[in-house]
């Protein structure tokens, strides 16, 4: 999977490029929507990730002018206040480009999530939840080993785009009883805290 | 360049106005006294005709070859009406001249006055030469038992003269009468736009760094007083905003500064001492709260801003109340249930109102995170929907520490915290969510009540006035 990064700020391309390379892509990075154009004409990338705010034209003119051109990669805008998670969701999301939540079983560790009948278990033991927090099990299991910010949570279950709206302590109070049900008294603790970025559904613990 | 430096004087513009308007009216009395006196003059020319026929017909007699002659008798009391003056002519019914007395050699003007055209009474004017008109009566006559016509003359000259005499004046005068008119009124327009000037000036000399200079006012009730009161009135407004945007300045920084300085401080000691990957581990987590912590600052901090400057009311749709008072309370009420709070909501039947969902639900929002926080433990947080005569009330009710008065407009201000020590806790927010409430409020054309008082709880009250308001059924409660 080759991603190319078009981002001007030095550090951000660096260190964007490190994660999306230790989560296996190959990454080439532009500085410049020029630069971008350059490469995207000779080589072929599986997706464009593209600053919002580029110095001399910003993003959205970038993507317009690849468009023009004739390119059909899949391009994904980068704005100030995106997580590094929710990047690569977003990648891994455009490069899939298939609905996980088509899938009516989902097994992951001895979690067992039926999408149908919405009904959860881990193991023999049924858990009891309620449709908000069946909803987010459901979102926390389609990014499963990966982690989800807040704001995720927020837009996709909560369906708020606006970051103004305090939802962030509804969202803690509705893990932290999912968590309850789930892991309470088990060995392998499903949801794990990822301090200072989001919350992770895995069936390992941290190494 | 003439017509800029026109437009560049008020002063000018006025005195050409008046100058205007003072000829008009000049020109519409002058056309009035001119068509009286003219009216009067020709009625008395007319009554003087009828005097003359009155005379002559009396003295008109036919002799034995059946000629008409006039004798005078002096026994009437005729004086005006002497040999000199009489000027007339008797015709017959089929228009054959029996007599005509004229006072002037009638050859000059014989073939200027045809034979009367009808045996009825008439009057007319004749122009005989240039600049001598005549004013001519017809009327028919009996001379011993004869009909005749009788055709009785006046001149009018003189009537002309005076009329001409008006007019001659009234052209010579009226340019005078315009240009007094012209200066009168650039003195007058000088001497009442002198404080205009003066507050011209006076305002030119307000700057931002004085703004707290005011225009001086002499007299608030003219119209000049109230320029000078609307002018202090932004200024005051000016200062206020200046004022306001200098704090919330300073305070933003502050703000601002805090999580950088915990960033920094946090990413220092780090590395000066730690080996250890799980203390490492820690203390970039403890780094990305901080900038997460940036980032909802700044998130609050443009949500704001972008309320300032996008227009309001394009978003307008229809909103029950009830359902959205329902649709906050089942998301927060899991908040609330966590500190054994209940969130109950009160609505008359069916409340609609017609404003900007986004905006309201915001504000909402925002009061209601704020209640549960500063709510103690199992209380009781009422959310209701009244309808009011002028619009809808939605009230955001706790039953917390309540707020002293002192500070019922300040808890609005962006980043004010009346407990300075509760500030920035785990869920604290980022002090933006009144302001962001009430901006938003306003930005619908509504407002924001605070009722409270210590230890009595707090009721934040919107009012959003009727103009927008829809109420599709009868109101029942």
């Amino acid at each position: 999977m080759r991603v190319l990064l078009i981002e001007d700020d030095a550090k951000t391309a660096r260190a964007l490029a490190s994660g999306l390379r230790g989560e296996g892509f190959e990454t080439v990075t532009a500085k410049t929507g020029e630069e971008g154009f350059f490469l995207v004409s000779r080589e072929s990338f599986d997706v464009v990730i593209l600053d919002w705010m580029l110095p001399g034209r910003d993003g959205i003119e970038v993507l317009r002018t690849l468009r023009a051109g004739g390119s059909k990669t899949p391009v994904l805008l980068l704005t100030a206040r995106d997580a590094f998670a929710e990047l690569l969701a977003r990648v891994r999301a455009l490069l899939r480009r298939v609905d996980s939540g088509s899938a009516l079983r989902q097994q992951i560790g001895d979690l067992t999530l039926n999408m149908q009948t919405r009904r959860v278990a881990r193991g023999s033991r049924e858990i009891a939840l309620t449709p908000r927090e069946f909803d987010l099990l459901m979102f926390l299991a389609q990014y499963h080993d990966q982690t989800v910010t807040r704001q995720m949570i927020a837009r996709e279950v909560w369906r708020e785009p606006n970051r103004a709206t305090p939802l962030d302590n509804v969202i803690d109070v509705h893990l932290a009883h999912l968590r309850r049900k789930l892991d309470e008294g088990e060995t392998v603790k499903l949801i794990q805290t990822v301090r200072g970025v989001g919350f992770v559904l895995r069936t390992e613990a941290d190494a | 360049m003439k017509g800029s430096w026109l437009r560049r004087s008020v002063r000018f513009r006025l005195a050409l106005w008046y100058a205007a308007a003072t000829a008009l009216v000049l020109c519409a009395f002058a056309w009035f006294v001119y068509e009286v006196i003219e009216h009067r003059l020709a009625a008395e020319i007319d009554r003087q005709l009828r005097i003359d026929f009155d005379l002559v017909e009396p003295q008109l007699n036919v002799d034995t070859q059946g000629r008409v002659n006039w004798r005078v008798r002096g026994s009437h009391g005729d004086e005006g009406f002497s040999r000199l003056s009489a000027w007339f002519e008797v015709w017959s019914e089929n228009k054959e001249l029996l007599l005509r007395h004229w006072p002037v050699p009638e050859p000059n003007i014989k073939d200027v006055v045809p034979p009367p055209q009808k045996s009825t009474l008439s009057f007319a004017t004749v122009e005989l030469e240039r600049g001598l008109f005549l004013r001519v009566m017809e009327r028919p006559g009996r001379v011993q038992g004869r009909s005749v016509i009788i055709r009785v003359f006046r001149d009018e000259t003189e009537m002309r003269r005076t009329l001409r005499e008006i007019v001659e004046v009234s052209l010579l005068g009226f340019p005078l009468a315009g240009a007094l008119a012209a200066v009168g009124g650039y003195l007058i327009a000088t001497r009442s736009l002198a404080p205009l000037d003066a507050m011209a000036r006076q305002a030119r000399r307000i700057t931002s760094e004085s703004l707290s200079k005011r225009l001086p006012n002499l007299n608030p009730h003219d119209e000049l007083g109230r320029l000078a009161t609307v002018f202090n009135e932004t200024l005051t407004r000016l200062e206020a905003s200046f004022a306001e945007l200098q704090r919330f300045t300073a305070d933003a920084s502050h703000e601002l500064r805090s999580p950088l300085t915990a960033l920094r401080a946090v990413g220092e000691v780090a590395l000066r001492d730690g080996h250890d990957p799980t203390m490492l581990r820690e203390t970039i987590g403890s780094m990305l709260e901080e900038a997460q912590r940036l980032t909802d600052l700044v998130d609050a901090l443009l949500t704001l801003a972008r309320m300032d400057v996008t227009k309001a009311g394009a978003m307008r749709e229809e909103v029950n109340l009830a359902a959205l008072l329902e649709e906050i309370r089942d998301q927060f009420e899991v908040l609330a249930a966590e500190k054994g709070q209940t969130l109950a909501v009160t609505s008359d039947h069916n409340v609609v109102v017609k404003t900007d969902r986004t905006l309201l639900r915001l504000a909402l929002v925002n009061l209601v995170h704020n209640a549960i926080q500063h709510s103690p433990s199992n209380s009781k947080i009422s959310l209701a929907a009244l309808r009011r005569a002028s619009g809808v009330d939605i009230s955001v009710s706790d039953s917390g520490h309540g707020i002293a008065p002192e500070y019922h407009e300040k808890i609005f201000e962006p980043f004010f915290r009346v407990d300075k020590a509760r500030s920035r806790s785990r869920g604290g927010g980022v002090g933006l969510g009144l302001a962001i409430a009430r901006r938003s409020i306003e930005r619908n054309g509504g407002r924001i009540i605070i009722e409270s008082d210590l230890d009595r709880g707090s009721v934040f009250r919107i009012e959003l006035p009727s103009s927008s308001q829809f109420a599709s059924s009868p109101a029942t409660t």
